[in-house]
Order: C-alpha cells, then structure tokens, then sequence
C-alpha cells in the first residue's frame, strides 16, 4: 500500500526525478520502489529519444516570410512553384473574383472575393513594418491538402464499402458531423453563402441521406442503429442553437437551419426507434453529461472555440465542386444496396478525381496531384475493385450485369485520358519533382490494374 | 545560479525580441520563428502523427501569433502562447476530420547512438513510440509539454485551457498508462 502511494506521488510529480524527502527515503529502503522509479525516468529519457522526420519548410517559411522577392503569383501562367505559393488554380480563383460576381453565381463570386479580401487583409498585417523591407505579396503557401476533402471521401468509402445498415448509417451520421464541423470552422471570417450552402448541404444529407434511409432498416434492428445517431444529431442541434448568440446576424440563418433540421431529425429518429420524443424525455443536460465523461474518464468534453480559419475559408472556395459532389455521392452511395452499383458510383467519383489530376498538372500543382492521387487510388481499389469482387457480388449474374462490369472496368482503364496530362508533366518535370509525381503516376496504374485484375479473376472462375 | 542566469538572459532576450515584434519587426519575429519552429513542429507531429499536418499546424500557428501579436501581453510567458494557438489550430484539425483517431505514424527510433541510446534498444523506443501514440491526445498533450518544454502545470494549463489540477492529472494519467505499458518490456531489456 505505502509503495503504491509513492509511486502515485512520483507519478504526481511536476520532476519525478526530484522527489522530496519521504520518497527519497522509501526508495532508500524499497529495492522494488527503486527499480520502479528508474523505469519511470527512463520512459521520460525514451520519449525524448524519438526521433521523428525533419520539419523541411521552416527555412522557405521564413524566407517568404522576411519579404523575398516575390514567387510569380500574379501571372497563372508561370507555373507556381512547389510550396513557395498558393497553387496556380487558386490565384486564377482569386483574380477572377471581382468579375465574377453576378447574381445567381453567388457561390463562385461571394468566395473568390473573401478570398480575395483574406489575401488584401493578409498582406496589409505583413506589410504593417517598421523597417524599409520590400511590400510582401501574400506569397505564403496556404497548405493544399484539404482535411475536409478528405474527411468526405472518407465518409464516401465508407458507404461503399459498407453492407450492412448500421455502418452505412453511422458513415452517414459522420458526414453530417464532417459538413457541420466545418460549418463551425468558417462562421468566423467566412462569408455568409457559404454558411447557408454548408448548412443546406448538412440538412440534406440528413433529409436524405440519414432519414429516407433510417426508414428502410427493419423494425427490428432500429434501435440499435439509430439509437446513438439520434442523441448526436441532437447533440448538433444543440450546438448550433447555443451559438446563434455568438455570431454575426447573418449567419443566424444557417445556425438556425442546422438546429431545426437536427431536433425534427432527432424526433423522427427516436419515433422510429419506437423512443418517446425529446420533449417527453429526460435528456440529461449536455453538462451532465460532460461531467459524468469526465468523471469516469478524465476527459473533458469541451467544444473548440470559435476562431477565424483562413485556411478553411479559402480551401473551401477551392474546393467547391468537389465537396458538392463528395456529398452527393455520399447521399447516392447510402442507399446503394448493390455493390456493383455503389462500384459505378465510385468510378464517376474516380472520373472526377482523375479530371483534377489533369487540371493540376496542366496548372503545374504538384502537391494537388499527389493529393488527387492518393484519393484516387483509395476511389479504385477501396470503392471499385472492391465492389466488383466475387465476394460482394457472387457469380452468373446474367448478360445485363457482366456488362455493367465491363462497362465500369473500362471507364476505369479510360482514366488513363484524364490524368494524361500529368504523364506530360513527368516528361519535363525536375529531377527533384521526379520522385512524388512518379509514385502518384504509379499508385493510380496499380490501382487500376487491381481493377482489372479483379474483373479477370471473376471471368476465369 | 548560473542555470538561472542564463534562462534570465534567455527571457529577457525573447522578452525583447517580443516586443520589438510587437512594433512590427519582421527580423525580430523571425527571429522567435526560428528559436520555436523546431520544438512546435516536434509537439504537433508527436499529437498528429503526421509530417504534412504538422508542418501545416507549425506555419499556421506563426502566422495566427503575428497576426496576434498586439494581444499578447508583455511579461507572459511568450512559447506557452504560442503553443495554445497551436493547440486550438490542432483542435480546430481534429474537429474537421472526425472523431476517429489519426493514422499516427509511429516515431521513428533514435538513429544517434549515445550512451542513454545504448541504455534502450531500439526495440524498446519502437514500443515508447507506439505507447505514446497510444495515449488519448490530451493526456499525450499534457505529457510531452511538461517532459519535453519542461513547462510548469500552470503553464500547461494555459496552453490546454485548462485548470493547473487537470493539467497535473493529465500528466499523471500519461506516465501511469505508459508505465503500465512499458514498465514489463523495460524489464526484459535490463541487462
């Protein structure tokens, strides 16, 4: 008991190494106690052996920052150097901002000007200087890889490769929680379309995705399923309504869409479920439950602030299209029962990654290739090859469905002409650059073979 | 004293680097970008577990502490301010990927080979490394603030947004979870 108690105190321990007078006198005494101390400082000493990779972009990163002389940004047609800039197809997105703005285009135009207004306000707080130094020109590298794509492709994978109700359900629930979160990262310094549009995208995934397919599980199974998805809708109904008072008036709207698609969700789900509504029900409150989290776990469960996020609103002007059809497919791939149906739909959305492929290589976008690549490859094997196996789809499926996958294993090979351009690119790429585009180039081949490889294996069984 | 003396200078340096940054002196913030950029990037890979994001994380914060700099208070401690930007920008990361873990990427073990590398195999790094990964991502948080920018539990918990006591258990938490993992393999390397 007393060896426990000091090993807790040494544990407590701002130094473990340093402890007082009663410690030191025990671990005198107790061979067991000393052999445990040594151990504790040892894993401390082993922490700060690992060795992890090297940072490579402080040098650039201070370089820009110190005002260098500026990467050509302002002209999209030099190519935008690897990580010294925003990407080629940014800078169009900005340029063209001011000119595009017309009504009915309001998701394109209101975005490139708070791009462009983020990068005027940007340069004028690195500009603000003392000393003589040349203007900068917003030359710093805004990162290209974008979480949130990659969360919804995530979500998309998910579906396709789901096959039973409760992990479609649950890859639903998280794509709403995916559009909701990042609702929640531009409602400071984002414009106010695109609250709305995030917002409406949310209630649609909800409206169609999570309850037009809640109502197909069986009676039987609901509860299970739906249980735990009803109180985390209702969880985000509560967040938004809870930061309404927080935020500008003209995201109010998208706030207020949010909480009231959540609650009628939340009640139509625990209908299903056969659970009275919330209103006849005691919830515990959401501070109850925090404390009870951590009461039992340590953890606190805490909401991020509110903060401005840049980096978020200008990545979701640059993504736009592809986050409209990430969730579409999404809300497509829920109710896809068939696994060669959910293949189909994965080989369009390989169709659309492959065509970004091609613009970024043409636009000279290094980093978006890779990016672009490595969604790609996981569209074709996880999404495609995947859903075409024996396994999944069976055998003798008739004439009418063996041409459906031929027709999707040729699409796949088709790939090929949209991601040309990047084979173009590798011809007068750098020495340096050799190495990433290449891996990309061949992940995508393999991946396509894996495609093809599995259709083969299907004709010779 | 001497030690104090020379953290003395240290604060008062920075001290004067923060302010001259303040007053909107490139060289002089740079010059704190180039003191922390390592240790930042060091902190955000070990909660990430990835290279890209961490580098990401690391530029963001400096740019959103420049940005910030007017905020900042003279005769606070300048690197837990700077850790706490990080330390929302991750969480602001996290939210948007999801609830699930990251895909950690394990340390890699210490290529040196000085004599506390000699004391562990490499073997047993591997498995510090994976244990810390590991580790919820407060507690592993918490942990590598105190045994690695050795900041006090206070400072912990400004840069947390926490109380000093949770900072403390976090801690605590950490050492106990990896102690039960590796206390035994430790044993087996003892010569």
């Amino acid at each position: 008991m007393k060896c426990r108690a000091i090993q807790d105190e040494l544990l407590l321990l701002a130094d473990p190494g340093r402890p007082g007078d009663a410690v030191v006198a025990h671990l005198r005494d107790c061979a067991a106690c000393r052999q445990w101390h040594s151990r504790l400082l040892q894993v401390e000493k082993g922490v700060s052996l690992l060795a992890i990779p090297g940072s490579t972009r402080r040098a650039q990163f201070l370089h820009q920052f110190l005002g260098a002389p500026a990467a050509p940004c302002a002209d999209s047609r030099q190519p935008a150097r690897v990580g010294t800039s925003f990407p080629a197809g940014m800078w169009r997105t900005v340029r063209r901002g001011w000119s595009a703005w017309q009504p009915g285009r309001s998701w394109a135009a209101a975005g490139a000007v708070a791009a462009a207004a983020f990068l005027l306000l940007l340069a004028g707080s690195l500009v603000r200087t003392t000393s003589p130094v040349a203007p900068v020109t917003t030359t710093v590298r805004v990162p290209t890889r974008d979480p949130f794509v990659a969360g919804l492709l995530e979500c998309n994978l998910r579906l396709a490769e789901a096959e039973s109700p409760h992990p479609r359900m649950e890859a639903v629930a998280d794509l709403a929680d995916r559009l909701y979160a990042q609702m929640r990262k531009i409602l400071r310094g984002g414009e106010a379309d695109d609250q709305h549009d995030l917002a409406k995208l949310y209630a649609r995934v909800i409206k169609e995705g999570l309850l037009r397919n809640a109502k197909t599980i069986a009676p039987d199974q609901r509860l299970v399923v739906l249980e735990k998805i009803s109180e985390r809708v209702s969880q985000t109904g509560e967040d938004a309504d809870s930061l309404v008072a927080e935020v500008a008036d003209e995201s109010v709207g998208a706030l207020r869409l949010i909480a009231t698609v959540s609650r009628e969700a939340a009640d139509q789900l625990r209908t299903l479920t056969g659970e009275p509504k919330a209103m006849n029900r005691l919830w515990p409150s959401p501070a109850l439950v925090a404390l009870s989290v951590m009461l039992t776990t340590g953890r606190e469960l805490q909401a991020p602030q509110l903060e401005e996020n840049p980096r978020a609103v200008l990545l979701l002007q640059r993504n736009r299209a592809l986050i409209l059809e990430l969730v579409d497919g999404g809300i497509a791939l829920a109710s896809a029962e068939d696994a060669l149906v959910r293949a189909d739909f994965c080989s369009s959305l390989a169709a659309r990654m492959a065509k970004e492929i091609g613009e970024a290589a043409t636009g000279r976008d290094n980093s978006r290739i890779t990016e672009m690549g490595d969604h790609l490859e996981a569209l074709l094997k996880r999404g495609v090859a995947a859903n075409l196996t024996v396994d999944r789809l069976g055998t003798n499926l008739g004439s009418v469905r063996e041409n459906q996958i031929r027709r999707v294993s040729k699409e796949v090979k088709n790939l090929n002409e949209l991601t040309k351009p990047l084979e173009v690119l590798l011809d007068g790429a750098a020495k340096s650059e050799l190495g990433d585009l290449r891996r990309t180039l061949q992940s995508i081949h393999e991946a396509q073979q894996e495609v093809e490889m599995t259709v083969t294996r299907r004709n010779v069984r | 004293m001497r030690l104090a003396s020379q953290s003395d200078r240290h604060l008062a340096a920075e001290h004067d680097l923060v302010q001259k940054a303040q007053g909107g002196d490139r060289e002089a913030f740079s010059a704190l970008i180039d003191r922390y950029w390592e240790r930042l990037y060091r902190w955000l890979y070990h909660l990430s577990g990835n290279q890209h994001a961490a580098e990401d994380l690391t530029q963001e914060a400096f740019l959103k502490a420049f940005a910030k700099l007017a905020s900042f208070r003279a005769g606070t401690n300048f690197r837990a301010w700077l850790f706490r930007i990080a330390y929302n920008g991750f969480l602001n990361q996290q939210r948007g990927e999801g609830k699930g873990r990251p895909l950690y990427a394990e340390s890699l073990p210490a290529d040196k080979q000085g004599p506390a590398e000699q004391a562990m195999s490499q073997e047993t790094l591997k498995l510090v490394g994976r244990a810390m990964s590991r580790l919820p991502n407060d507690f592993r948080a918490a942990f590598l603030l105190r045994v690695e920018e050795e900041l006090s539990f206070r400072q912990i918990a400004g840069v947390l947004c926490t109380t000093e006591e949770t900072a403390r258990w976090r801690v605590y938490k950490a050492r106990q979870k990896l102690m039960e993992v590796l206390a035994p393999q430790l044993d087996l390397d003892k010569p």
